[in-house]
């Protein structure tokens, strides 16, 4: 009998699956599970993320455009003696 | 004298003037931008138009899955035409719009030239799916060709199919690709091997029986591809490789390319050689020509990514533009490509004129871009051409050079190879043998010693060269010497020994005035690179003195010096001198053009420098003042001019010089009616200086000073109004104003950020899972998107739109979108150090949700440095938390619990339950994954405790998920059970998860969930409590467990439908299994439950036409077990009957596949059906 119950019962109780508790994305889940909560921060932080105009950086360091407008170009060489 | 700002509303009418006569063009006159049609993140190309339906189809690529899009030229957004799941690519509309042919991989997976009818028809494939077919191309509306091969590595043949009567033709070329059709259907362009049988031409073919194609020579470098006939037939458009831009030593298609186009009559003429007219720079990388009856349609790379554009069919050089022109924009030209793309113009339009200077120049422009492949082609043309013999071995000295440069380019590191060193020295024994009275040849000595890293020969040789003596070098010869000085004098410490050599260019009466100055205006920039201000001040005073240099050199140095005198200049009278003496000097030089640019140039950078910035800003008013509005300097003076104060705008504000700020935006709106500056006045007049920004916006309506941009002003009150007041209506009324602006704008880029950030904040109205899908959400897209294009090089605009770019598709949960924006963003500055902090938070937490758990944890890590550094404690607390959350998801178990330890050491008292509820939960889990198992179980017991404290919180606009204490407790129940050291501790844990589960059940939904995955969990509880109790031997309470979990799985099975999924199959599986190995009585009910479920199973199970093995493995388990049970509850049969029945369900066909394709499983029936005859 007790090889029936082995037969049986062992395979199934042990192996139950792991079943998936939420249906909506697992982030956010275990977000809201496991991490703090910082309202006042993430308002902040959301005002301080959008811009709808230019960012005040003092300089623009490296820029391409500025580099490009205050450039002064290599004449070409051209060899008269053809 | 006009006013500028009159000249503003002057240019503002010439250039409405300069649209209509070019098409498009937003700017001073100047090389035509291309316009975005497409906007990314995805790769968009292959653009066709079917000037029919008005549809514009082309092919996107979603992470290397590319799919055929649609898009109405009167719509705002494409939409795919083919099923995501299968590859497509080739558009290709006949020209009725009728059908759209493309290159399916949905029936095979080498490729099918398939048929949609447009615009939402059906699709058919004319190929067979045992060839690898692609490159569709239409002849006519009913006739199709594409190419065709065994597989995708046998060379292709045409095929052509006539689409009514079936018919097929098959063309056989050599090495055919991009095959298209002449407009009236009668020949074929295609690229192909040339008549050498080397190199890919494009080749033309009569479509009558026995035609012989025939090969286009052009005179170009490189190769062809994608050739296109106009719609007129007129004009045969191409991209072509010139370089390796790349540096794989191969020219090929990954490489930059350029639009050319060549008269059909040419073609038809049989001209030997033809020089096509070029019509986009090498700078955009465009390609796949697609020309229209009105515009010109091709695919670009920006930043790494492909978009469709469009120009004018004669390119991005105006059309209006003659020679003189021509030779202006070549003069002001900012770029050696644009400088290329010119002197091709002027080459296409006068072919015979000085073509050996003109040659030359190009060969210079290909020379300082490192494009040896051109010019390469270019010195053989003049080795060819010129007819003084030495002149010839002096090209042939210099090809040397770019041979060995180009070599060396394919070397990864300093550590030179074998190959390069035995190709470098072959080249040195190549040039002693070419026999040259020119400098040139120990110039070039020099440079491939150089190359081979031998800079003492490299000097010597150069000193040789006659560089610093009076010998006569030609402009190239001094060029080259120059180049390497600077290459040899690097270092810091060596650069003060280029000065003297700075003077020698300076001083040769053989380099043009633009090369003199060219070299001039970089000595004086390196002079106040080394030099202190007295220094250099003496060292302009002695060069002004100096007999060797022309006037104009002489002039560009005293302006230097006067400029530097005004910089430093602290008495107000002595600056007002010098301001006149400048000026004057200045004037003097107005009719000078490169003087005056170089000049202009240098005094603003000087007086920006000193912070002179009222003298700055009338100097450039100066040069725009005498820049006349129809000179192609025009648009560089006035960016000069806006570049010059913003940076003193905005300099002025980070030194918290609010008003001087505000007063030098107020300056650039005047000036250039800048948006980026009326977006600056705003910023600081609204929050600030309310009555001046309103009294003196009004004093510049009222004089008519300001153009288009008041409407983005009013734009700009309604977004603050709506922020302000969270007042959807004042967006739109935002929106309307700036979709209103059609005429010219200077910076468009403000716009299309405005723009989109209005759209952006219309979705913090809408259900959080609407976002994705909304047209809001779309627009804002996209117009960030243009924004980004327009105002490619601004940082400051660039870091706007890449933080609301980044957070826009965050909030929508486009999270691995949102990564790669804010990846891009951090390259940037930030304002400050806020500012990079809500950074870290935003970007880490993209990143967890894109599951880069490590990357989230090293991004908030920087962000705990950074608050650490600028000793930002209020910030510690939640970044610390966080920190460890992310190191925890990231599995740094160590990491995470060092952060947590100091949160709960250090900042207890910020923390509110619900936060400290939450931590501990974390840190308990962390310490078991660290296996303190005591220290997890006290974590755990706190978290518990503290949420005895929490109230359920519903759902919130900001809070999609509703809060409720169970949900922690079930956690940790289930936490403290797997660690409990004893079975009852186990049980006792595990039925308090189930009374958890119990309480929040009518609560599923708004807890992000549903009663029946709650359901599921429960009857999972319940089976291992049966287990453990079972291997306690305690079978009584075991028993009643399973029977908890029948009677959940009854309910659970009703609701949810399948009855073989997990918690219904395994329930029954269990019950059963125990009843029969127990010989244990179910209860009436319990009886009823498995009954009931069972009969679910079977008539399923019949249900089913052809039931797949696994099925049929379940079916008989459960069919096994049930007739046992039955036998034994004594509701059926006996032992006898039970053999009976099994041998008749094992006779059954089902079985016999499952025993051919399960076999394990079908032993493990076996089994059990054999153990059970013996038992029962």
């Amino acid at each position: 009998m007790k090889n029936l119950m082995m037969i049986l019962f062992g395979l199934h109780l042990t192996s139950c699956a792991t079943i998936e508790i939420y249906q909506i994305d697992r982030h956010s889940i275990m977000e809201d599970e496991a991490s703090g909560e910082w309202p006042a921060l993430d308002k902040k932080f959301f005002k301080t993320s959008q811009a709808k105009g230019a960012q005040f950086f003092p300089k623009e360091e490296n820029s391409k455009r500025k580099q490009k407008v205050f450039t002064v170009l290599n004449g070409e060489f051209v060899d008269k003696s053809k | 004298m006009i006013k500028v700002s009159h000249l503003l509303l002057l240019i503002s009418a010439l250039l409405s003037q300069l649209d209509s006569a070019q098409g498009k063009g937003n700017s001073a006159p100047n090389i035509i931008p291309l316009e975005k049609l497409t906007v990314g993140p995805y790769d968009n190309y292959q653009g066709q138009l079917s000037e029919s339906t008005d549809s514009l189809y082309f092919t996107q690529s979603q992470n290397l899955s590319p799919q055929i899009h649609a898009q109405p030229l009167d719509s705002e957004f494409p939409k795919a035409i083919t099923s995501s799941r299968a590859d497509a690519k080739d558009p290709t509309p006949s020209k009725d719009g009728k059908l759209l042919a493309f290159t399916y991989f949905k029936f095979d997976s080498k490729g099918d030239i398939c048929l949609k009818s447009l615009p939402n028809g059906s699709i058919k494939c004319v190929s067979t799916n045992k060839t690898a077919d692609h490159s569709p191309f239409w002849i006519n509306d009913r006739k199709l060709g594409f190419l065709t091969s065994q597989n995708p590595a046998t060379p292709p043949h045409i095929k052509i199919v006539n689409l009514d009567d079936k018919l097929r033709r098959r063309i056989v070329l050599r090495g055919v690709s991009s095959p298209a059709a002449h407009p009236n259907g009668v020949s074929l362009v295609y690229i192909g091997l040339g008549a050498n049988g080397r190199k890919a031409q494009i080749n033309l073919l009569s479509l009558k029986d026995g035609a012989k194609p025939s090969s286009i020579t052009l005179d170009l470098p490189g190769i062809p591809s994608f050739p296109k006939y106009s719609p007129d037939g007129r004009y045969l458009y191409f991209s072509h490789y010139l370089n390796d831009t790349n540096l794989d030593q191969k020219i090929d298609g990954n490489d930059n390319s350029v639009i050319f186009r060549i008269n059909a009559k040419k073609l038809e003429s049989g001209s030997s050689k033809i020089f096509p007219e070029q019509l986009t720079s090498v700078e955009n990388n465009c390609s796949f020509p697609s020309p229209q009856r009105d515009f010109l349609l091709v695919t670009c790379s920006f930043e790494g990514s492909l978009d469709l554009y469009r120009l004018p069919l004669t390119g991005a050089l105006p059309k209006t533009w003659g020679i003189k022109q021509l030779w202006e924009a070549h003069a002001t030209s900012r770029s050696y490509q644009d400088r290329l793309l010119i002197l091709n113009k002027i080459r296409f339009l006068s072919p015979k004129h000085n073509r050996l200077d003109l040659v030359q120049r190009v060969l210079s422009n290909h020379i300082a871009i490192s494009e040896y492949e051109a010019a390469t082609y270019n010195i053989n043309q003049l080795i060819k051409e010129s007819k003084k013999g030495s002149l010839k071995a002096s090209y042939r000295v210099l090809q040397i050079y770019l041979d060995v440069k180009q070599a060396r380019s394919q070397e990864s590191t300093n550590l030179l190879s074998r190959g390069f060193k035995k190709f470098a020295k072959g080249k040195l024994s190549k040039l002693s043998r070419i026999i040259v009275n020119r400098p040139i040849k120990k110039i070039i000595e020099a440079h491939v010693f150089h190359l081979l890293n031998d800079n003492r020969m490299a000097a010597e040789r150069l000193k040789v060269s006659g560089f610093s003596s009076s010998k006569k070098l030609s402009p190239m010869e001094r060029y080259l010497a120059f180049d390497l000085y600077e290459r040899l004098y690097s270092r810091k410490s060596k650069q003060s020994k280029l000065l003297p050599l700075y003077k020698v260019m300076m001083s040769d009466s053989q380099l043009s005035d633009e090369s003199k100055i060219h070299y001039t205006f970089r000595y004086l920039s390196k002079l106040a690179e080394l030099y202190g201000t007295n220094k250099r001040l003496k060292a302009l005073e002695r060069d002004t003195k100096s007999t060797k240099y022309s006037q104009k050199i002489l002039d560009l140095i005293e302006l230097e010096r006067l400029s530097l005198q005004l910089g430093i200049s602290q008495d107000k009278k002595n600056s007002k001198a010098l301001f006149s003496k400048l000026d004057k000097a200045m004037n003097k030089s107005r009719k000078q053009y490169f003087l005056r640019r170089a000049s202009y140039i240098r005094a603003i950078l000087i007086l920006s420098q000193y912070d002179k910035l009222d003298y700055m800003s009338k100097v450039a008013s100066n040069w725009l003042r005498y820049t006349n509005l129809r000179d192609l300097e025009f648009h560089y003076a006035s960016a000069q001019y806006t570049y010059a104060t913003m940076d003193k705008a905005y300099g002025e504000f980070a030194n918290s010089k609010d008003r001087k700020a505000f007063n030098i935006f107020y300056r650039a709106i005047r000036q250039t009616d800048d948006l980026e500056a009326h977006s600056g006045y705003f910023d600081l007049g609204f929050k600030k200086f309310a009555a001046k920004y309103s009294e003196s916006l009004a004093s510049l309506e009222e004089r008519d000073i300001i153009g288009d941009s008041r409407d983005y002003n009013k734009a700009l009150r309604h977004t603050l109004h709506g922020e302000e007041k969270r007042d959807i209506e004042s967006f739109n009324k935002a929106i309307s104003e700036l979709e209103g602006i059609k005429g010219y704008i200077y910076n468009p880029a403000m716009k299309y950020l405005l723009l989109a950030y209005n759209y952006q904040m219309k979705l913090q109205f809408l259900d959080k899972k609407k976002v994705l899908k909304s047209e809001d959400f779309k627009k804002a897209h996209k117009f960030y998107m243009i924004a980004l294009y327009e105002g490619k090089d601004n940082i400051r605009v660039k870091a706007s739109i890449l933080s609301n770019l980044s957070f826009l598709h965050q909030s929508a949960g486009n999270h691995s979108i949102a990564t790669n924006f804010f990846k891009k963003r951090s390259q940037l500055p930030f304002v400050n150090s806020e500012a990079q902090l809500a950074f870290y938070w935003q970007y880490s937490r993209s990143l967890f949700y894109a599951s880069d758990y490590s990357e989230a944890a090293i991004q908030s890590e920087q962000a705990l440095k950074l608050i650490k550094k600028q000793k930002l404690r209020h910030y510690q607390a939640p970044f610390t938390e966080r920190s460890a959350f992310y190191a925890m998801n990231a599995r740094e178990f160590k990491k995470a619990k060092k952060h947590y330890q100091k949160l709960f050491r250090s900042y207890d008292n910020k923390l509110k339950p619900k936060q400290k509820a939450k931590a501990k939960l974390a840190f308990g889990f962390t310490l078991m994954n660290l296996k303190e198992k005591k220290r997890a179980v006290s974590a755990f017991k706190d978290s518990i405790n503290i949420t005895r404290t929490l109230k359920p919180e519903a759902a919130s606009k900001g809070k999609t998920l509703a809060f409720h204490p169970s949900r922690l407790r079930i956690l940790a129940y289930g936490f403290l059970a797997k660690l409990s050291p004893s079975e009852d501790g186990k049980i006792n844990y595990r039925l308090s998860r189930i009374q958890e589960f119990r309480t929040i059940m009518d609560k599923a939904q708004s807890l992000g969930t549903k009663k029946g995955v709650i359901q599921a969990s429960i009857i999972k509880d319940h089976n291992i409590v049966a287990d453990t109790y079972i291997k306690m031997n305690k079978t009584i309470e075991g028993q009643k467990a399973l029977e908890s979990a029948i009677m959940e799985a009854k309910d659970w099975s009703e609701n949810a439908g399948d009855p073989y999924s997990i918690p219904a199959f395994r329930s029954l599986v269990n019950y059963m299994s125990f009843a029969v190995a127990n010989s244990s009585q179910a209860p009436k009910d319990v009886h009823e439950g498995l009954e009931s479920m069972f009969k679910n199973a079977k008539t399923s199970y019949e249900e089913l036409k052809s039931p797949a093995p696994m099925q049929t493995y379940q079916f008989l388990k459960l069919k096994i077990l049930w007739t046992a049970f039955q036998v034994k509850q004594g509701t059926a049969g006996e032992q006898g009957s039970f053999k009976a029945e099994m041998a008749q369900v094992f006779k059954k066909a089902t079985v016999t596949d499952l025993k051919s394709k399960m076999k394990p499983r079908y032993s493990e029936l076996i089994s059990l059906k054999n153990g059970l005859s013996n038992a029962l």
